[in-house]
């Protein structure tokens, strides 16, 4: 295999390690060729763990020549977004306040990936502390979109959606309080899962928004991330992944009941036409397929969803990072200091009372899911140049995101296609609390029907001189 | 549930002063100057420095834009969190 050759999947991986094809450190080597390639231009790795990736696989190799079982993620090389803890690697959540930041214990998800068998190949580029950017003034620049490096990844989980777009790693764990997931995985034109709350671990990641926070897989297909997903939900008193979510991958649509939230996409948020006539089409696939597409979605406004969570997140953003903002301001970027002072100016009877809000949006978005198996709207839009926005941006804007971090929904983000210009366009599926399965189902299903993931970065597949650093300082 | 209500009764000038009269603890958040804001920063140790003070100005603004709608409506249950208890117990509201 060669760098020019496209990234396998990690179920191709599984496969050609079990069947003994390849060993370990060969599906590796791969990737660990692109990255010395192109993370200069794409920025996707804040800390790169290349030679001791290679050393695991080399043990792979050994355990597999002398006949023992693979573990589900033998040989897949993953990312971890910077805010993930890791023993003896540095994590700085990209903020120059942890430059030199080394974690004694491993976060629990970092453990369960390499108790599978995965192979941790760097830590992921992200807006700081997953929430300030995109930022020119904190420890690295941002990373760049692989399918053109003159536009933006989103953020906060940028180089996770960018690396996996790239072929440098196969998954990436990001974290996700208001979108960091889905919005990096529409911009890059991977695929993302923003778990149920309280379903994957997040002891050992650097909060953002305590009560707000999830870290969930990131990959190129909704099998990928259903296999990792199984590893990090993998019980400590089980020895094998429960096949929970990949087990029902390829069940029929026939039956399935669509609810698609009208007002939210007619009147509050109207995407662009180019995504709305891809989102169109894509209900029009999916009801080729026996679902059914209902439009009767009684929900609240979306500003409120948004409003409720800003109110939280500023409230526990200050919470986290009052003592850094006391102390040394100078150390964080302008974007996260005026995001988080915010936190200074709510009372308590204001953040407890947003907190009322969101039980209520809560059972509301609930409530409806007794009459629809899946709500579906696009995740947003195609990305847009890379340039510095206003801090005031995060707590102005309004998206298709939020209201599923509010109310604690899984919501997935896979491609829809892809605009004029050759970027990505992304769908966004949201389930029933636990009920990953379905949403995964769905996302492999529409996968299987389009070919959307058949087209990688074609700055990638290119074998061009990639040279040095780009030269976009903005 | 506010819904619609929500998008209509964004605060005007007239409704904002009469809450404001109502609600003195919202009215003391909203109504600082601009050396009061800053004032009530330094209080809790956050420097005011340049560029710092200018920034702290901004958080305010657009913070208490976004209390402002969110707080014409408040809700009055007497839970203040949400619960994952609701999903195993949806009839427990």
């Amino acid at each position: 295999m060669t760098a020019q050759a496209p990234p396998m999947t990690i179920a191709k991986i599984q496969r050609a390690i079990v069947s003994k094809e390849m060993l370990p450190s060969e599906a590796l080597r791969p990737f660990l060729d692109r990255a010395t390639r192109f993370d200069g231009r794409i920025r996707s790795l804040v800390t790169s763990t290349a030679v001791t990736a290679m050393e695991r696989a080399e043990i792979a190799d050994q355990d597999i020549k002398i006949g023992r079982a693979p573990e589900p993620l033998t040989g897949v090389p993953y990312t971890l977004k910077d805010i993930i803890n890791t023993a003896s690697v540095r994590t700085t959540a990209n903020s120059r306040s942890l430059a030199g930041n080394v974690p004694m214990m491993d976060a629990v998800v970092h453990g369960k990936l390499m108790a599978a068998g995965g192979i941790l190949v760097g830590k992921a580029a992200t807006w700081e502390f997953a929430h300030g950017g995109p930022s020119w003034d904190v420890l690295q620049d941002p990373a760049r979109n692989p399918w053109d490096i003159s536009r933006d990844p989103s953020g906060s989980s940028s180089g996770s959606a960018a690396g996996i777009a790239a072929g440098l790693c196969a998954a990436s764990i990001g974290s996700d309080t208001g979108g960091s997931i889905r919005g990096p995985s529409s911009a890059c034109g991977t695929v993302g899962l923003k778990p149920t709350n309280g379903l994957v671990s997040v002891r050992g990641v650097i909060p953002n928004s305590f009560s707000l926070d999830c870290v969930g897989p990131m990959a190129w297909t909704a099998e990928d991330v259903a296999i990792v997903l199984e590893a990090l939900t993998i019980r400590p008193d089980s020895k094998s992944a429960s096949g929970a979510y990949t087990r029902n991958l390829d069940r029929s649509l026939n039956g399935l009941r669509i609810g698609v939230p009208y007002a939210w996409l007619d009147r509050e948020r109207p995407p662009s036409n180019e995504v709305r006539a891809a989102f169109d089409a894509a209900l029009r696939l999916l009801e080729g397929l026996g679902a059914t597409v209902r439009s009767a979605v009684d929900l609240s406004p979306l500003r409120l969803f948004e409003d409720t969570k800003k109110t939280i997140a500023a409230v526990e953003l200050f919470t986290t990072h009052a003592g850094t903002l006391r102390s040394r301001p100078e150390l964080l970027g302008e974007c996260f200091r005026v995001r988080i002072a915010a936190g200074a100016f709510v009372t308590a009877e204001e953040y407890l009372n947003a907190h009322r809000w969101r039980h209520r949006l809560a059972l509301e978005m609930q409530a409806i899911f007794e009459d629809f198996d899946v709500l579906m709207l696009p995740t947003g839009e195609p990305a847009g140049p890379l340039k510095p926005t206003l801090p005031e941006s995060l707590l102005t804007n309004l998206n298709f995101h939020s209201a599923f971090n509010v109310s604690g929904n899984p919501a997935l983000a896979t491609r829809m296609g892809f605009n004029g210009e050759g970027m990505p366009l992304s769908i966004q599926i949201v389930g029933r609390h636990f009920a990953e399965a379905r949403v995964l189902n769905v996302a492999h299903v529409y996968e299987r029907e389009t070919d959307w993931g058949d087209h990688r970065p074609t700055a990638m597949t290119r074998d061009q001189d990639e040279g040095s650093s780009p030269e976009l300082r903005l | 549930m506010g819904r619609l209500r929500y998008l209509s009764t964004w605060p005007t000038s007239a409704s904002l002063i009469a809450r404001r009269a109502e609600n003195k603890t919202e009215a003391l958040m909203w109504n600082m100057s601009d050396d009061e804001v800053l004032a009530k920063a330094k209080g809790i140790g956050l420097s005011t420095k340049a560029p710092y003070d200018q920034e702290l100005l901004r958080s305010h603004k657009h913070i208490r834009e976004i209390i402002d709608r969110l707080s014409a409506d408040w809700p009055h249950e007497a839970q203040p969190a949400f619960s994952f208890s609701s999903i195993a117990h949806p009839g427990d509201k």
